[in-house]
């Protein structure tokens, strides 16, 4: 009797749950696009990896190509500028992630205790326009104004009586101009979806906290910090990925002779043997590389947030 | 969505079209593909012509141009042109490569060409070109020949003039600081270090260069800009030269080499080369004479009238150019770097023979008489119009059609004066045209031009790169002039060696 009674409560259950996927239906349809996307655009061209361990020639195509194993790889590592190209592309991630990811935490917490509204939406206005310049914009801006010959800034530093910077050419400099193009052009931007995140802190929050007597620099610490918390640390892992993407358009423009042994980075290097000498199947094996590190990063980064009581990206 | 939809309507379409060209039997199929082997130079089919070539400044026409639409008419085809700015050129054949779909005809540059010739993907012209006298006519053999294999033409040259550029200065800056035009290197330095320091244009401001220069991305020619007319005069090479029946490569001229970055690296440190030239780009030094900022550089005398002295005169009404030959050397040495024809016009061996050959007889064409006077003068009517006898006025259409592009851009007779047109002023064509001759006169030829090195393909643009900026370094003074025999022994053991061997066979082998 009790089991006859638990089958047609399964059969109930199953019923129930057959009703709901098909109420569902529709929005599970709305997720086709958003698959085939991926498919097409992110898997399918995934099978070109294959080339990392062919001599790919283009002409052949994929099928008559020949085998070589793991010997582009081989050939990276044993690049006399290997290290060189490493500790390049590590450094200017480590700029990116230490120097440039908390200013526009910062920005997005000064301007959300800004009171005047206007002044709060003009300034905002204006941190993230430059988000919408290309770098070659920026760059040859920066020429203009910098040149050690021609630039503005150094004219007028010349009618002064001060030594001209060469402020493009000089390796020392290189890191210095990459970090503040990158924080000028995207901090403002950046900033946006922290704001957000302060946006929907409960107001009734600061009251209790003004009823306690805590000042302003106290909420911040206490209240919009917190609720900030797993906004910074989903983004923290996702930039994690990008360890070895340095961006690959910003470098190239800022490289010349000079700076070339702190400007090399994996992305330019690509560029230059893969597209301009068709070298397919070495940059392959090279992008390939690049993505098992920010692989491994954003695995370990994970565990450790989950470690510490947050939700990880996965 | 849109493009699936066509896509599967133009399949619908083919099928249709499959079984109705079946229906009609194959024996037409048959017929019209022997014809084709026969030279298919009667005209009668409209063939669609896709063609890419490179452009500069101002970008290419719009589909529907006037010389198009005449060329069409003439040789029954529909000519569709790609234009690809200069600056991506190499990046956009790669691109082609890798999906291995290149248009029907097509300008390419020399690393490319020298890199697929094997891969079969180029028409070999030579058995056709008995059929097309006027490329016999205005394309030299020996330019055919030059990155071949023996009896094959993989392509027909574009045109570049030797000795094209050459070394101007500003009359008017040397008249107010009382100086000659320069003769010896000395002179030279001297006018360039008085144009930098003893302000030549009279503003009261020390914002003057004495010269400028560029570093060409790939580092194979030495410098660009002015630097170009000073290396000749400390004996280094164009690139290969002859010693005791071997080919010597620039690259590893020590003692000249040394000699030539000694004297940029002062140049350098006095302040009066250019402090920005490691970030200049491959015009701006021109751009820096166009502006007033600086006295001497490397000018194009077919673009003298038309690019540089315009904004120049504009800026300042006294301004005035005159040419400067290479400086005499330290040893009496002097030369320009002579730049031969190197990069091809292919036609795309895969396209149906009928097709091939209406692209031959475009080529020819533009040539012949009448057709040389379309694609560089334009229409009658259109572009100019005939005044008197011998007298003709350009027109404005001509200004805003620009109708030289296919002749500057993608296709040319082997012909100097090729942008110097019937409507200019015969006083200006004659100084172009002295321009011309004397620098003509001091071209330092390239030995080794024309030979293939496999490990030069492979792994040259990569060690002539780090080889180039080794030598900038040096002269910014960033590293000691020791590194040059560094720089000289890496290039050598980064493949170097291997290129000397396999060009001095080539050359063996040519005599």
């Amino acid at each position: 009797m009790a089991v006859t009674g638990s089958k047609a409560a399964d059969i109930k259950t199953r019923q129930r749950k057959w009703e709901e996927w098909k109420r569902g239906l529709p929005i599970y349809f709305m997720i086709l696009p958003g698959l085939l996307f991926f498919i097409v655009f992110k898997y399918v061209p995934m099978g070109g990896i294959l080339i990392a361990f062919q001599n790919y020639d283009p002409f052949d195509g994929f099928l008559q190509s020949s085998w070589v194993g793991f010997d582009h790889f081989q050939r990276l590592f044993q690049d006399p500028d290997f290290w060189k190209i490493f500790r390049n592309t590590l450094m200017i991630s480590a700029l990116n992630l230490f120097l440039f990811f908390p200013v526009p935490i910062i920005v997005s917490l000064l301007l959300n205790e800004v009171r005047l509204k206007w002044f709060k939406k003009g300034a905002q206005t204006l941190l993230y326009v430059p988000h919408f310049l290309s770098w070659v914009v920026i760059v040859s801006m920066t020429v203009l104004l910098f040149s050690a010959q021609d630039g503005g800034i150094n004219n007028l530093l010349s009618t002064m009586g001060y030594e001209r910077i060469e402020l493009m050419t000089n390796p020392e400099y290189f890191r210095m101009v990459y970090l503040f193009q990158v924080i000028w052009k995207e901090a403002g931007w950046s900033a946006i979806i922290f704001l957000a995140a302060l946006a929907s802190v409960d107001p009734t929050l600061y009251e209790a906290a003004t009823m306690d007597g805590a000042s302003r620099l106290r909420q911040i610490w206490h209240i919009n910090l917190p609720a900030l918390r797993s906004t910074i640390i989903i983004l923290f892992i996702l930039r994690l990925g990008h360890v070895m993407d340095t961006g690959f358009e910003h470098i190239l423009l800022l490289q010349n002779s000079l700076n070339i042994d702190v400007s090399e980075v994996f992305d330019t290097y690509v560029y230059r043997v893969g597209i301009l000498q068709a070298e397919f199947s070495y940059t392959t094996a090279v992008g390939l590389f690049k993505a098992l590190i920010g692989l491994g990063l954003v695995y370990l980064a994970n565990r450790a947030s989950r470690k510490i009581g947050e939700e990880g990206v996965y | 969505m849109k493009k699936l939809t066509a896509l599967s309507l133009s399949g619908v379409l083919l099928t249709t079209a499959a079984i109705a060209g079946c229906a009609g039997g194959s024996a037409v199929n048959k017929n019209e593909s022997g014809k084709s082997k026969a030279g298919a130079d009667d005209l009668g089919e409209k063939i669609t012509i896709n063609l890419m070539t490179r452009s500069y400044a101002g970008g290419g026409w719009p589909p529907n141009h006037p010389v198009i639409d005449e060329l069409n008419k003439r040789l029954n085809i529909d000519l569709k042109i790609e234009w690809v700015p200069a600056a991506n050129y190499p990046e956009k054949l790669n691109v082609m490569a890798a999906s291995n779909n290149f248009p029907d005809v097509y300008y390419i540059t020399n690393t490319e060409y020298v890199k697929w010739q094997s891969k079969n993907i180029f028409m070999d012209v030579k058995p056709e070109l008995s059929k097309y006298p006027n490329i016999v006519k205005y394309i030299p053999e020996e330019s055919l020949k030059h990155f071949n294999p023996k009896d094959k033409y993989y392509g027909i040259p574009f045109y570049y003039q030797e000795a094209r550029d050459s070394l101007a200065i500003r009359k008017d800056w040397l008249d107010k600081l009382g100086l000659k035009v320069p003769e010896t290197m000395d002179d030279f330095y001297n006018v360039a270090k008085a144009f930098a320091t003893s302000d030549p244009d009279g503003n009261g401001k020390q914002n003057t260069v004495g010269f400028s220069m560029e570093i060409s991305p790939a580092g194979t020619f030495g410098f660009g800009g002015p630097a170009n007319f000073l290396t000749s005069s400390f004996g280094l090479a164009n690139n290969w030269k002859l010693d005791g029946g071997k080919l010597i490569p620039m690259q590893t001229q020590s003692k000249e080499l040394k000699d030539f970055i000694g004297f940029m690296r002062k140049a350098y440190a006095e302040g009066v080369l250019d402090k920005d030239f490691p970030i200049l780009k491959s015009r701006d030094s021109l751009n820096k004479l166009e502006a007033g900022k600086s006295g001497i550089a490397n000018v194009n005398p077919q673009q003298l009238y038309v690019e540089t002295l315009p904004p120049l005169t504009k800026l300042d009404p006294k301004a005035e150019l005159v040419q400067v030959l290479p400086p005499v050397g330290p040893t009496g040495l002097r030369g320009t770097r002579g730049l031969p024809t190197a990069d091809k016009i292919v036609i795309n061996s895969k396209i149906d023979a009928k097709k091939q050959q209406r692209i031959l007889k475009l080529m020819d064409y533009m040539l012949s008489d009448e057709g040389y006077d379309l694609v560089k003068h334009g229409i009658e009517g259109v572009h100019y119009k005939k005044t008197a006898d011998e007298r003709y006025e350009q027109l404005e259409a001509s200004v805003k059609d620009r109708q030289f592009l296919l002749v500057g851009w993608f296709f040319k007779r082997f012909d100097p004066m090729f942008l110097i047109y019937k409507w200019m002023d015969p006083k200006e064509t004659a100084t172009i045209k002295a321009y011309f001759d004397n620098n003509a006169k001091y071209v330092t030829k390239n030995e080794g031009f024309g030979f293939v090195s496999e490990t030069a393909i492979k792994v040259g643009p990569n060690i002539d790169k780090k080889w180039m900026d080794t030598m900038v370094k040096v002269i910014v003074g960033q590293e000691p002039m020791e590194s040059i025999d560094k720089a000289i022994a890496e290039w050598k053991a980064g493949g170097g060696d291997a290129i000397i061997k396999e060009i001095n066979e080539e050359y063996q082998k040519s005599k």
